[in-house]
């Protein structure tokens, strides 16, 4: 079942319940994610929700309608350019039963590892079978970068794209979006692949857990992947439906990260380039790499940006809400920049070659975030390692993990 | 209380001089990226970025071509990907909260107006969106205008070219209920939401102008 606005039959007379301050779409029920005015349209206070306002709004004066899609069988094959690892191949065997057997499965794969492609064959089978598929992340970068590969690789297939602004409709029968669009979903999807499982905001956000298994049929199967799995997925599916997967898919070990004693803040309020950064981003040049410059605040990042440019005019910076954000992502992967400054928005998602990566503030980043920021480096066959400095004012247990796992994985083994 | 752009909380620091300030519904971060305006050359009249070649602006000039010249054309906010974001969901998807956003933005001497008339929208519109995103957002900052006119257009602007718009013909007239005599030697404010081609706004002064203001100026909300 798919709510649509205007369309269907009544699902709840009203999307928001004003006087209890529930969202009957997304389960908010945070007051200050409401937002009331007087309409003289309607000539009364329309009160709708501020959480899930960026699909259509659900407020006090619109019924949620929903409309019952026909499932329907698409022959759905797919062409990949390279064969699948062993381990590639291996996982994606599992993935296939936990289909066969409508179960859930944690997929849990080291940066790099070529977790997309694994999902192939599962989702090829779904289709087959005439059954409804998403494929979703938390991250809009996640989900466009995710929909050209699957239509790269799924030739004929009718693939729906939804993210915030950004609607390609056919049949909602094979959906790639962000999480927050599934809340237009009951009971619709029988294989659900949520890449990047571990990213902001999904893990903080019971409600996005909810969209998900509200989204999914009874019998269904809900794929998690992520690098760094939390207790709470792992129980999720169930100890004995983890999947493990510690080799990157070119066979090549992960860098482990050197740390380097001391902090650049005061060399940076000072409006001075730290010494020890400067030496580290003018080896890289010299041996003709390109490097990523993690910074834990925006504002630290616009302070220390003029003073690499000076001695680097080939830089830029990003963030966030960056307008220019994916033309200075591109401009890394050409000649036009070989030093990028970033905040943890970069942290996956993005692969450039003869990457090497330094973490300012490494002592602020969360063990997640390390790990991501380690897995930018060396994701191609012909640039399989690369080198990662943190530069960190004192150890913390975040830094200590990351390097325990980050080691264990080169082993063999996973930390859980 | 939440920023009304990013959903965030706002922690603004309290100090002698913010704790008497009304509290504003955006961080100060969201108001950095919607009040950045691009680099370039820009026309000095429409304030539209010119390309390296254009000597004279062209859609002026073809809008001097069809239309009389408004007094000023004024713009509060450039359309860069940030602030097009906060019309698609302002009028898309009915996040009405973005009129008191757009309202911060406002500022302009409506006071030397005797007239500020917002461009109307249709029926059609009216009960699909709930609101004229042009009326509540001068609703939110406490502007008098004057509601003068009314359309019968229901095809989206966007989806029209600029020769369609064109030659389609004037779709504003005088409401009944509204006096249009005493627009005669009156200065006036047309405000629009976003300014494109500029043929909206020129089309409601070409009604309004016929009845002989001595000044028509123009307020949009984003130059696109």
């Amino acid at each position: 079942m798919l709510i649509k606005f205007g369309d269907g039959e009544v699902y709840k007379s009203q999307g928001v319940d004003p006087v209890k301050k529930i969202c009957r779409r997304c389960g908010n029920n945070s007051r200050k994610y409401f937002y009331r005015y007087y309409s003289r349209f309607h000539g009364s206070d329309v009160t709708y929700c501020l959480k899930c306002v960026s699909i259509g709004r659900s407020d006090s004066v619109t019924p949620l309608t929903a409309v019952h899609v026909e499932r329907a069988v698409e022959s759905c094959r797919y062409h990949l350019d390279f064969d699948l690892s062993d381990g590639q191949k291996k996982a994606s065997d599992r993935v296939v039963q936990a289909l066969e057997n409508n179960e859930n499965l944690l997929l849990y794969a080291v940066t790099g590892a070529g977790k997309t492609e694994i999902s192939f064959e599962a989702i090829s089978l779904a289709r087959q079978r005439g059954l409804n598929v998403a494929f979703v992340s938390p991250r809009i970068d996640v989900v466009k970068e995710v929909y050209l590969r699957l239509t790269a690789a799924f030739k004929d297939a009718r693939i729906d794209l939804l993210y915030s602004g950004v609607k390609v409709a056919f049949d909602h029968r094979f959906t790639v979006c962000t999480v927050h669009q599934l809340y237009n979903h009951i009971s619709h999807f029988d294989l659900i692949i949520v890449d990047e499982t571990d990213a902001f905001p999904l893990p903080e956000d019971s409600q996005l857990m909810d969209a998900i298994l509200r989204a999914a049929t009874e019998k269904s199967s809900i794929i998690l992947m992520t690098a760094t799995p939390s207790k709470r997925m792992i129980n999720f599916a169930g100890r004995e439906n983890v999947v493990t997967l510690t080799r990157r898919y070119h066979g090549y070990d992960l860098a482990v990260p050197e740390i380097i004693r001391g902090s650049a803040d005061r060399d940076i309020q000072k409006n001075r380039l730290p010494e020890t950064l400067h030496m580290l981003i003018q080896n890289v040049i010299a041996q003709n790499r390109r490097v990523l410059v993690f910074v834990p605040e925006i504002s630290m990042m616009q302070q220390l940006f003029p003073l690499i440019r000076e001695k680097y005019p080939l830089s830029a910076s990003v963030y966030s809400q960056d307008h220019e954000r994916y033309l200075k992502v591109d401009s890394m992967r050409g000649d036009e920049t070989k030093v990028l400054l970033t905040t943890t928005i970069l942290e996956r998602g993005v692969t450039f070659e003869n990457l090497d990566v330094i973490v300012l503030g490494a002592e602020k980043f969360n063990t997640n975030s390390l790990i991501q920021i380690c897995g930018r480096v060396g994701r191609k066959v012909d640039d399989p390692t690369g080198s990662i400095w943190f530069m960190a004012a004192h150890h913390t247990g975040s830094i200590r993990r990351t390097i325990k796992i980050i080691k264990s994985f080169n082993k063999g083994e996973t930390a859980i | 209380m939440i920023c009304l752009y990013c959903h965030a909380d706002i922690k603004e620091e309290v100090n002698l001089i913010t704790l008497f300030e009304r509290s504003r519904p955006l961080c100060s971060s969201c108001k950095m990226s919607l009040s950045r305006w691009r680099e370039g050359r820009r026309c000095k009249f429409c304030h539209r970025l010119m390309q390296a070649d254009e000597a004279e602006c062209a859609d002026c000039l073809f809008l001097s071509a069809y239309y009389e010249r408004p007094g000023e054309i004024m713009s509060m906010l450039d359309y860069h990907d940030t602030v097009k974001m906060l019309f698609h969901r302002y009028k898309f998807t009915k996040d009405a909260a973005l009129a008191e956003v757009l309202a911060m933005f406002l500022e302009c001497r409506f006071g030397e107006y005797d007239f500020s008339i917002p461009i109307p929208v249709s029926e059609v519109r009216l009960a699909e969106r709930g609101y004229n995103q042009t009326e509540m957002v001068l609703d939110a900052a406490g502007v008098k205008y004057h509601d003068a006119l009314f359309t019968e257009k229901v095809t989206r602007q966007s989806e029209l070219g600029k020769m369609d718009r064109l030659s389609a013909k004037n779709p504003f007239r005088f409401k009944a209920d509204f006096n249009a005599d005493a627009l005669e030697g009156m200065k006036v404010l047309v405000v629009d939401d976003i300014y494109t081609t500029g043929i909206t706004v020129h089309q409601a002064a070409e009604t309004l102008f016929s009845k002989k203001p001595v000044k028509i100026d123009m307020l949009t909300f984003s130059k696109a």
